[in-house]
């Protein structure tokens, strides 16, 4: 067996893989550049909003899910916003348990995850009926347009003998 | 003759490189200077915003980034297409409707008529 000399390894192997390189970090760059306009707009918003665009996706979603969207849709675009919030954000956190509390079915459910909402954010227990009231206003079908029953206080009058 | 097919062969080679490129199939933009912006902001950019005045590269490279963040999407495909169909952002911001409406009926969604479409996308917006 006859080893390839040096310069034919670097005509065919060496030369082609560094114009394939070449060549590929040209298609990048003319990827980025069409982006320039979307990049540039994006760096222009100012920090603090900046730091949330990344999350504007998954908020729309929910957002669309809440208005007319089935409970499984609700649920499932609200587990996607839930898990891409940070810790920081503790009222948008709260406002999604609390939307995730309305489409519960079952009243145990439900206070678990009011519960775990006043933990989020203490501010939202103070007052919680009308925070979970605004939510289903925002809501236009069931379940989760009504504020559970675990608010409704008070017991139908029952009548005497 | 040999040296004609070795410049074919760079050619060929410099030409694969620039279609892998463009496919984003090997992170060759990883060489270049990063940028502060992914897929998911541009996105969250463009659904925050208004009407969007793209150029037709610029509209390329948003519906890139689109295909991405629906590539990534851990919730259901279908609602965020929805969304997207709604805010007409491959569309110059004009909303489709009917595709909008065949999504809707796809995740099986209380409602799906023109008023309701209508409600979902003034009520979406972030």
């Amino acid at each position: 067996m006859t080893v390839p000399p040096l310069r034919t390894v670097l005509d065919w192997v060496v030369v082609p893989l560094v114009a394939l390189s070449l060549g590929g970090v040209v298609g990048a760059a003319c990827v980025r550049v069409q982006r320039s306009a979307l990049d540039k707009a994006a760096a222009a918003v100012p920090e603090p909003e900046r730091r949330t665009l990344a999350l504007l996706p998954a908020v729309t979603v929910a957002n669309a899910a809440w208005v007319l969207g089935s409970a499984t849709s609700v649920q499932k675009s609200l587990k996607v916003l839930i898990d891409g919030l940070p810790e920081s954000e503790a009222p948008a956190r709260a406002r999604t348990l609390l939307r995730y509390a309305a489409v519960d079915q079952n009243p145990e459910g439900q206070a678990a995850l009011i519960s775990q909402a006043c933990a989020t954010d203490p501010s939202v227990c103070d007052h919680l009926k009308e925070v979970l009231k605004a939510e289903t206003d925002r809501r236009y079908a069931a379940p989760g347009n009504h504020l559970p029953l675990f608010f409704l206080g008070g017991h139908p009058p029952i009548p005497g003998p | 003759m040999h040296r004609r097919a070795l410049i074919a062969t760079v050619v060929a080679a410099a030409a694969l490189g620039v279609l892998l490129g463009l496919r984003g199939a090997f992170p060759f933009g990883k060489i270049l200077p990063a940028t502060d912006s992914t897929p998911l902001a541009r996105v969250g950019y463009a659904l925050r915003g208004g009407p969007l005045s793209l150029s037709g590269r610029e509209r390329a490279a948003l519906q890139a980034d689109l295909d991405s963040v629906r590539a990534h999407w851990s919730g259901e495909v279908p609602a965020f297409e929805l969304v997207v169909a709604l805010r007409g952002l491959t569309t110059h911001g004009e909303p489709e409707w009917t595709r909008a409406a065949e999504l809707c009926h796809t995740l099986r969604w209380p409602r799906c008529d023109r008023p309701a479409l209508e409600a979902i996308r003034e009520r979406s917006r972030p």
